[in-house]
């Protein structure tokens, strides 16, 4: 078969429906009609101009894809039902059962923030699948060792020293049956064992029971989940989520609690509006992928506006930061209105409130600030905060006398922030970088 | 002398991991030529573990699993602590992604990630490198070539998305490899990488083999995209930079079928070392004549470039003619092509097909399946010398195929065949050989006799023990380097 060019480029166009990006794609269209390559490689020419940019099909389909609303809500419920359960808990233990939570939240944040950036980075869109990568090889032999270990070591213990594996075994658990859509199950085991308790059930064996449980349903959850193949995080990305998680904690655990401000079920309310604003400040944040995805797809290189990149990334971030004040004052105000009766002050709730948002804020801030792939800035941002908040409690020099940790969540938010503010004055570089 | 050639085969997204034509054709070599030390580097993508679906024969051993997008393992020889190079990933952009630029420059950019692992990391951070590399683009967007069309612009998705491609190009070339005698890629892409670094950095000889065009098939998948010209661009010209690199480092490049030649010298190989050995098979002693069940088989993986679509009209139109045919189709579904296999489900429910076609699934055992059609088919829009046809015709069973790549060449006399995604025409032939049994057999015993005397498995295993004996043996081993 032989063709003229003329007719060569007219029978591309309409292949195409536009006109070929260069002759090699030309020759290919001419070939799929039956010409010979060497003759389709001999015609083939590019014919006219290109169209502007178009979006990339990926993007379209991100952009359109509904949040996940529902996980949201699920890990909400799962927070505060794990802070909840450990009210009665403590209320019937010793002095040291009481110091356990001190121990018990930095080593559950550690193995939450850790556990999240290894396996759970980028989760699947079926709960189903999302834990998975617990499932391989060597790695679940692990975790079931590790997890029955606890059990066993939480019952021969037996509390209150075993009170901290017990809170570090529920807090932690409780993440992985969230993740995996179970919240109403963590809901019921925690709610039935401090109903339990309040009925006067024998604290060591409601404790081990609650424990047992949430081990048991963990491997349920694991073990019912569809094998996932995806590759891990790498460990040293791990382990340094793992210490930012650790250092929010022990900002929380500075924490000296008014002289009568109720102890832990205080603390406990006073968490839920940071914990929610938190919530729905990363949701607003999640958007910004595909948004930003959007527009790079619409925008050529070379061309102009990408200097407004910086202000979208900017905008959104200062409207997740609005989101976080609205929902945790707001609901900080509901707060101490409601603890009046168990008459606190109004300055020692204003204070716990006030410490548990700033704290909630930086935790925030770090956890996007590893969202966006600058792990180490996340860990030195935290110890610089931890720093400050250990010597604030020394010097004396906090805002408040009993909230030292107030001056290193501030400083961390504060520093955060700044950072944030930086890292985001090239959003395509830093889409670019994200591994 | 060393007693046995040190041969690396490299895959990509194919041996051992993925069953097809190519991953049957590698089993093929590694099994039957244990005189040689084999190495295999499997290239894989997908972010996720990749489980064999091969087990390599005891002189065989996988040295690398390389999984581009997911393996965030970070290697040791990663470093991090030391500069990177802030014009790195602009120059890999303009060695890739430039029209009239010499390979060299890019066989250049991957020595340099081979012989400084510990700075790629760092190449690809901050805020020089990345200016430099659309400042890069922006210099490729404005060359003016008689081949390329005027004004088209990458758009920054893309950009994001070459230099994170870039990355993993460098971090592939940054890779160790132990020395070898000789590299053996199968194909002129991702997988020809490790080879362009040993053939500059210590003179390894390459051999490449090239089973479908792959700058071909790359322009295949960017013509049927909806995406936008930055993104075509960047996809297709990176395999074209790829395969050039890859056709000027090759010391012997061994197409499966002649078709694929013009493609090769017009991106720059050098006719004299283009040699091709077509893909052989073993044929059955005896052919059993059809069993006449009106049952058609066909064997590949759930992939646009088989064009599954065509096959399932084409089903629908027989079905149309003969209610009682039947279609089985054997092949697995790759990372990535879900949405393509779920496109194919809707479209098998809109054609009303029911039990008339039925996807069965990978099977590794394509011949057996394959006896027990009537007639085999295919319908890929682009092909090298498939493996399936051989297979079809190895059994003596008829086939019906388009004419891309090697078909042609296989089938003389053996089969019919049609345009791509001509459904009339493949529809027409299936028809008939599913009603003239006589036809059918004949055809299929022509088939059998051409395999036994053209492309047996015993031939194409002798082409590659003389080459890579004649690359291996000819040059001082590597045991020093």
């Amino acid at each position: 078969m032989t063709l003229g060019e003329g007719l060569a480029q007219i029978r591309v166009r309409a292949a195409l429906g536009r006109p070929p990006q260069d002759a090699l794609e030309a020759a290919v269209v001419l070939e799929s009609w039956g010409l010979p390559p060497a003759a389709a490689l001999g015609v083939a020419r590019p014919d006219g101009p290109q169209a502007p940019p178009r979006a990339l099909e990926a993007w379209t389909r991100l952009a359109a894809e509904p949040a996940q609303r529902g996980d949201g809500l699920g890990l909400a419920i799962g927070l505060v039902a794990a802070a909840v359960w450990v009210v009665p808990l403590v209320a019937l233990l010793s002095r040291t059962a009481v110091d356990a939570w001190r121990w018990a939240l930095p080593v559950t944040f550690f193995l939450q923030w850790a556990l999240r950036r290894r396996y759970l980075a980028h989760p699947d869109a079926d709960p189903r699948a999302r834990l998975g990568s617990l499932r391989q090889g060597r790695l679940g032999t692990l975790v079931w060792a590790l997890a029955g270990a606890l059990a066993v070591s939480t019952l021969i213990w037996a509390l209150p020293a075993g009170a901290v594996l017990a809170m570090v075994a529920v807090w932690t658990g409780g993440l992985l049956l969230v993740q995996r859509g179970w919240t109403l199950a963590y809901l019921a085991l925690l709610g039935g064992g401090s109903a339990a308790l309040a009925l006067g059930a024998p604290v060591l064996a409601d404790v081990a029971g609650e424990v047992s449980g949430v081990l048991i349903l963990v491997g349920l959850a694991v073990a019912t989940s569809r094998p996932n193949t995806r590759w891990p995080r790498p460990w040293r990305e791990t382990l340094t989520c793992g210490l930012v998680g650790a250092a929010v904690a022990l900002l929380i655990v500075q924490f000296r609690f008014p002289a009568n401000a109720g102890g832990l079920e205080l603390w406990t309310v006073a968490m839920v509006p940071s914990l929610l604003g938190g919530l729905v400040g990363f949701w607003w944040l999640g958007g910004l992928w595909p948004a930003l995805g959007l527009k790079l797809a619409r925008m050529a290189v070379g061309g102009r506006g990408r200097e407004r990149l910086a202000a979208i990334a900017r905008g959104r971030s200062a409207t997740a930061l609005v989101a976080y004040i609205v929902v945790a004052v707001g609901l900080s105000a509901a707060g101490l209105a409601t603890l009046a009766p168990l008459g606190l002050t109004r300055g020692d709730a204003l204070t716990v409130f006030a410490n548990l948002d700033v704290i909630g804020l930086a935790s925030a801030a770090l956890a996007w600030m590893v969202a966006l792939g600058r792990h180490g800035l996340a860990l030195a941002t935290a110890a610089v905060a931890l720093c400050a908040g250990i010597a604030a409690g020394h010097l004396g020099v906090a805002p408040l006398a009993t909230d030292p940790q107030l001056a290193g969540a501030g400083v961390a938010a504060g520093l955060a922030g700044a950072l944030l503010w930086w890292t985001q004055r090239e959003p395509d570089r830093l889409l670019a970088e994200l591994r | 002398m060393r007693d046995r050639v040190r041969v690396l085969l490299t895959t990509e997204g194919t041996y051992p991991h993925v069953v097809g034509g190519v991953s049957t054709w590698c089993d093929q070599l590694l099994r039957h030529l244990p005189e040689f030390a084999w190495q295999v580097y499997a290239i894989t993508a997908g972010g996720r573990r990749q489980i064999p679906a091969y087990r390599l024969p005891d002189h065989a051993r996988l040295v690398t699993a390389f999984d581009l997008w997911g393996s965030v393992r970070r290697p040791v020889w990663a470093g991090g602590g030391r500069a990177g190079r802030d014009d790195l990933a602009a120059g890999l952009a303009g060695a890739l992604f430039g029209w009239d630029v010499s390979p060299d420059r890019l066989v250049d950019e991957l020595t340099w990630c081979a012989d400084h692992p510990d700075r790629v990391e760092a190449a690809f951070r901050g805020r020089v490198a990345w200016r430099l590399y659309l400042a890069q683009l922006e210099a490729i967007q404005g060359e003016v070539s008689p081949e390329v069309a005027e004004g088209w612009a990458f758009d920054l998705a893309s950009a994001v998305q070459g230099y994170q491609a870039l990355g993993w190009i460098a971090r592939l070339a940054a890779t160790p490899v132990e020395p070898v005698d000789v590299v053996h890629a199968s194909a002129a892409g991702w997988a020809a990488i490790p080879g362009i670094v040993q053939r500059a950095r210590r003179g390894t000889p390459m051999l490449l083999t090239e089973h479908g065009v792959y700058v071909r098939e790359a322009y295949l998948a960017a013509t049927r995209s909806e995406n936008g010209m930055g993104h075509r661009a960047l996809t297709t010209r990176m395999a074209r930079g790829l395969a050039r690199a890859a056709y000027r480092s090759a010391d012997w490049i061994a197409p499966v079928t002649d078709a694929h030649r013009s493609w090769e010298t017009h991106l720059g190989a050098a006719p004299g070392r283009i040699h091709t050995i077509p893909n052989g098979v073993v044929a059955d002693d005896a052919v059993e004549p059809p069993p006449g069940r009106r049952t058609v088989v066909s064997v590949g993986r759930i992939d646009p470039l088989k064009d599954v679509a065509t096959m399932l009209r084409v089903a629908a139109a027989v079905v149309r003619r003969l209610p009682d045919a039947s279609f089985r189709h054997y092949g697995p579904v790759p990372a990535g092509q879900d949405g393509y296999m779920a496109a194919c489900r809707r479209l098998h429910a809109e054609l009303g097909l029911g039990d008339a076609f039925r996807f069965m699934g990978p099977t590794t055992t394509p011949m057996t399946v394959t006896r027990a059609a009537d007639v085999a088919l295919m319908t890929s829009i682009s092909e090298g010398f498939p493996m399936a046809v051989l297979e079809a015709l190895a059994v003596g069973r008829p086939v019906v195929a388009t004419e891309v790549g090697g078909v042609r060449d296989a089938l003389v006399g053996a089969g019919l065949t049609a345009p791509p995604r001509d459904v009339q025409g493949l529809a027409e032939a299936t028809a008939t050989l599913l009603s003239e049994h006589e036809l059918a057999a004949e055809l299929g015993a022509r088939g059998h006799a051409r395999v036994q005397r053209r492309f047996s498995q015993d031939a194409m295993l002798a082409a590659y023990r003389a080459v890579l004996n004649g690359l291996g043996r000819a040059r001082p081993l590597a045991a020093s380097a």
